[in-house]
């Protein structure tokens, strides 16, 4: 009866880690209500209520200045909303760490940090770790492995400088692999990468979604989302739709979305889902 | 002329000079976020006026100021080199830069031994002596020589930011589009970063190489946070200076604490800015700590008649806000009163209705934040 | 008098060289060198005061009084960059050379009491490292330890902070905690050293000897122990030199020979050094050279398919537009390379030659193919940027390209790709 909530968290961590696909608590991974974040007086954020499913590939999109970065940073309580809260499986952020991996984008860091490949993968489990720990055999021979997912395993020796913008996605994806979380949140996986990459990229993303995993991608190009993701949040300071890509993905929501400004985006859309449903 | 009232007025003809002549450039250096690149070349001008000093013992202006102006430029150059060959970052060259020039100077000087240019003196000046060291030219005594050179440099700087007052402004704001109109920011950058030099260089005489950082930076400072406006921001900035001159020199007064007079008034300048950085109407901290509890205030109210079409009752909204926002029920009483103070509610014990002017305030905030 | 500093000096400096690599390291790297200046100078109005209320020359009193007044500089430095519009180089201005005034006039003003004679306090403002005493290396010795060890405990914490510390929070580390305890490691490193260097050149000894690791590697551990080395090599170097020419301070001397050999580094060190790359430079104009000599022979026989024709200098040398001297060497590199043969009739391909040069042009035209595919430039306007891609072009691009341009036979002017194996008369009559 005198079960720790250290000790019970670690319990559902193991039947997490086990069990794959259904998710064994009837709440959801990330639930978000009435979140508003302002700066000053300015919301960049401005009353959002989301529930996402589990297991699913989801898109964040929408213009520049939207609040897409936002609400990642506030998921994951990087931010302070002004109003609302946000709850990972049922609880606050702060008690569901181990189960949430974060890739920010990658150009906030300073890539010329004196600091190896593997090192930085290595990274992804200081959460685990905890105080004082180092990182020993386990922890190097899980992070080869996740470079090996990314596919450059043979760089884990490198100086990070030494890396392409592609090859530098890869080991902050890789980084967030070595959290061995269940919900995957990452801010502009593709931005800069190169074909193969990004073909890597959502290679692996499906395979976290199709073991069970959440995953949530903040996504500039509107043509790839329809054979890229399962679900598709769609804002613009507030949320303007939130559901699967085939309801959701519609040329009225992305005017709504992006206003009037981008014509030639929506229209694109359009074409796009014409040829994908097979219309003349 | 009583002798100690000569005294004093040189001291405060030096301290305004050097005030006066420093603001004009340092105006721009802290407009172009380059205060420290002034703190840097201020203290690596050192072996400029060694070397200057032992082609000319007598300090001669037209030998020391083009050693000071190349060992100035030889900083700007050496940091941006550095930096421009992205080993290091700009703060790190900075850092590594002028500390080696300096004690490459402070070596130089010691192994001279010059009665007549010791460290203390080039270092923090001695503004109360500068009436024992006059300019002989063809044996005939001008008077302090201090006041000869800040006078010129004066002009000069006065020369460079009124002749070159739209091409500074302009590459200030914008380089890039100076460039597009042909206006050659980078050569308007060395200028100005020779114009710094030189007057670090006029001014260490009398308030010496590290204080003068504080006339450079600290009334410009000050005067930033007072305007938008270009040329008042130049003018108060003088203002500023002249200011912590007599400022500085009654607080280093026998009367008061009988100190240094130069670093008085540096420390008087740095009063200033605390008073201003406090008291300032718009970029004051007082006044931001005053619009950001406004600002909170409006955003709150926002928030709560957004929220009042879900509830009439007062209990009924308490809820809501606390179901919704997590707010206490005395902070949803609290902004309930301000929104009926500006007279949008019509509040009773139990309910709470929006009046006419309320409606029209939500319709125009669903307007703001559409839907 | 030894040619070597007393014992106790350099056990002081062993100790300054150590903290400062160590923690300038982590300065560096989070680019706070003169915040560190800052620190520097803000500290002195602290000495004087201390001294001022509790009459007491003792260290520890001292230190604490700048330990109080530095922090007091950062905590403004933060605050009017918070809270005004000034950006972050006018607060570190105005803060330093404010409060560093602040001292001097605290300091002039003690001079007027009869026992106010300051010669103690002044040597804060140059440093002076030939008076340190043992119990002034006791209490740095402590300050060190304790620094040092921090640094051991939190060493996967701070490197994360330092590198991502957005990323560190979402982890749950206490990035405020931890980033209080570096501006705290920071404040006693310029404590340490403001007796020995002075306030204005501390900033020297902690930028100079972290900077010139990071010329030397590229791992976060070896450089803060690289940096610790350099530091106690360069304080000792510049005491030795202080101790046997004349009329040399030591402090002085110190962060000049520090930021010497800070700048050798960058001009000498292997991988990132100035020169290196220079030499890098040179290597790839001088394959470029070659490749470009190679791709003419190929492109004069490919007309007639006859790829052993040799080709005489004045014919190379007008093709590729350089004087026949220049072309000769070329050709002599070519040869020690054993990519072209001399002949009676000029100079030809040797086999190893001719396969080297189809690959070149096979990677030109491919890239010509693929800029007027995908970017739909005009085939004239395609041909300068391939002359400067085929030298630098990865097989594994060469092989992206090829699959997505599904292998294809002409280039946009209409001439033959060369296949990955070169075609020769040879190979093809065998």
């Amino acid at each position: 009866m005198s079960q720790t909530p250290d000790a019970a968290a670690r319990v559902v961590d193991l039947t997490l880690a086990q069990s794959s696909a259904s998710s064994d608590s009837s709440a959801p991974p990330i639930e978000v209500h009435d979140l508003t974040v302002a700066y000053q007086t300015r919301p960049v954020l401005w009353d959002v209520d989301l529930t996402l499913p589990e297991g699913k590939l989801i898109a964040i999109v929408g213009p520049n200045g939207a609040g897409k970065t936002t609400l990642l940073k506030a998921v994951v309580d990087l931010i302070s909303p002004a109003a609302g809260w946000v709850r990972i499986y049922g609880k606050p952020y702060r008690q569901q760490r181990h189960l949430v991996a974060y890739m920010p984008q990658r150009t906030s860091v300073d890539w010329d940090f004196p600091t190896s490949v593997l090192d930085v993968v290595l990274m992804g489990t200081y959460g685990r770790l905890g105080w004082f720990r180092r990182p020993g055999r386990a922890e190097r021979s899980l992070a080869r492995r996740c470079l090996e997912r990314v596919g450059i395993a043979n760089l884990a020796r490198r100086q990070i400088s030494e890396l392409s913008g592609g090859q530098q996605q890869r080991v902050f994806l890789a980084r967030a692999l070595a959290q061995e979380a269940r919900i995957y949140l990452m801010d502009e996986p593709f931005a800069g990468v190169d074909a193969t990459t990004e073909r890597a990229i959502i290679q692996l993303l499906r395979q976290l979604r199709d073991s069970g995993r959440t995953v949530v991608a903040v996504h500039h190009d509107l043509q790839s989302i329809p054979e890229y993701f399962d679900w598709v949040v769609l804002l613009n300071l507030r949320l303007i739709a939130a559901g699967p890509v085939a309801d959701v993905f519609t040329p009225a929501n992305l005017q709504r979305t992006y206003g009037g400004q981008l014509k030639i985006l929506t229209q694109a859309a359009e074409a796009l889902l014409r040829r994908e449903e097979g219309r003349p | 002329m009583d002798p100690e009232l000569y005294r004093t007025c040189i001291v405060l003809l030096t301290g305004s000079l050097t005030a006066a002549t420093t603001a004009l450039v340092g105006s721009f250096l802290v407009l172009r976020r380059m205060a420290l690149i002034g703190d840097a070349i201020s203290h690596a001008i050192l072996p400029g006026i060694v070397i200057g000093f032992l082609l000319s013992t007598q300090r001669h202006p037209l030998i020391l100021l083009p050693a000071a102006a190349a060992a100035g430029l030889l900083t700007v150059w050496l940091i941006e080199l550095i930096y421009r060959s992205r080993r290091l970052s700009e703060d790190a060259s900075t850092a590594v830069v002028f500390p080696a020039l300096f004690a490459l100077g402070v070596l130089m000087i010691a192994r001279i031994r010059y009665v007549d240019l010791d460290l203390d003196c080039v270092i923090f000046g001695r503004i109360e002596d500068v009436d024992r060291r006059p300019l002989v030219l063809f044996g005939t005594d001008l008077g302090p020589r201090a006041v000869w050179l800040l006078g010129i440099m004066l002009l000069l700087d006065l020369l460079l930011v009124v002749g070159l007052w739209k091409e500074l402004k302009i590459s200030t704001f914008d380089p890039a589009y100076a460039e597009s109109l042909g206006f050659k920011p980078l050569r308007i950058h060395y200028l100005l970063m020779t114009a710094v030099s030189l007057t670090a260089i006029a001014a260490f005489e009398a308030v010496g190489a590290i204080l003068v950082v504080a006339f450079l930076v600290v009334p410009a400072a000050t005067a930033f946070l007072l305007t938008n406006r270009l040329w008042l921001m130049v003018a108060l900035a003088v203002l500023f200076g002249l200011a912590s001159v007599v400022l500085g020199y009654v607080l280093a007064s026998e009367a008061v604490l009988n100190s240094q007079g130069a670093a008085a008034m540096a420390v008087a300048a740095g009063l200033l800015f605390l008073l201003v950085w406090l008291l300032a109407p718009h970029h004051g901290l007082l006044a931001a700590i005053l619009r950001r509890r406004r600002l909170r205030l409006r955003f709150a109210e926002d928030l709560v008649l957004l929220h009042l079409e879900q509830a009439q009752t007062r209990q009924e909204i308490c809820q809501t806000l606390q179901e919704r926002l997590r707010w206490s029920d005395r902070e949803t009483e609290r902004i309930l009163a301000a929104l009926s103070r500006r007279g949008w509610l019509s509040c009773d014990d139990y309910s709470v209705r929006l009046t006419p002017e309320g409606v029209q305030a939500v319709a125009e905030l669903r307007s703001r934040y559409p839907a | 008098m030894s040619w070597l500093p007393e014992g106790i000096v350099l056990q002081g400096l062993a100790i300054l060289g150590t903290t400062c690599g160590t923690v300038g390291c982590f300065a560096l790297l989070r680019r706070q060198n003169l915040l560190a200046d800052t620190l520097a100078h803000a500290a002195l109005p602290g000495i004087c005061a201390a001294y001022l209320l509790t009459g007491d020359k003792d260290l520890p009193v001292l230190l604490l009084g700048a330990a109080v007044s530095g922090t007091l500089g950062v905590w403004l430095v933060l605050a009017i960059v918070q809270t005004s519009r000034l950006k972050q180089d006018a607060a570190l201005g105005i803060v330093l050379s404010t409060f560093f005034a602040g001292g001097l006039l605290l300091l002039t003003y003690l001079q007027n009491f009869p026992d106010g004679n300051q010669a103690g306090l002044n040597t804060f403002i140059y440093g002076q490292t030939a008076y340190l005493r043992e119990e002034h290396v006791r209490w740095m010795l402590g300050i060190s330890v304790v620094l040092l060890s921090v640094v051991a405990v939190f060493y996967k914490e701070f490197k994360l902070v330092c590198f991502d510390p957005d990323y560190a929070q979402t982890l749950g580390l206490r990035r405020r905690v931890l980033e209080f305890l570096l501006a705290m490691l920071l404040v006693l490193t310029v404590l340490i050293s403001l007796r020995s260097v002075g306030v204005v050149l501390t900033v020297g000894l902690l930028t100079a000897p972290a900077a010139t690791a990071r010329q030397w590697t590229n791992r976060l551990g070896s450089m803060i122990v690289l940096a610790a080395v350099i530091g106690v090599a360069c304080s000792w170097l510049g005491a030795v030199w202080s101790q046997n020419v004349p009329l040399t301070p030591a402090g002085p001397a110190i962060v000049l020979t520090a930021s010497v050999v800070m700048l050798g580094s960058l001009l000498l060190a292997p991988q990132r050094g100035v020169l290196a790359a220079w030499l890098r430079q040179l290597a790839h104009r001088r394959r470029v050279r070659l490749e470009n000599l190679l791709t003419d022979f190929y492109r004069l026989n490919e007309v007639r398919h006859d790829w052993e024709q040799p080709r005489n200098l004045v014919e190379l040398a007008e093709v590729r537009g350089q004087p026949e001297e220049v072309v000769r060497r070329t050709l002599h590199d070519l040869e020690d390379a054993g990519l072209v043969v001399e002949t009676d009739d000029g100079w030809r391909l040797t086999q190893q030659g001719l396969q080297e040069a189809a690959r070149i042009v096979r990677t030109h035209r491919l890239w010509e193919l693929y800029l007027s595919r995908r970017l739909d430039l005009a085939a004239d306007h395609t041909h300068r940027d391939a002359e400067a891609m085929e030298h630098a072009l990865t097989p594994e691009l060469v092989a992206e390209l090829e699959s997505a341009l599904e292998n294809p036979e002409t280039d946009p002017q209409g001439k033959p790709i060369p296949r990955g194996k070169p075609l020769s008369e040879n190979q093809e009559g065998s």
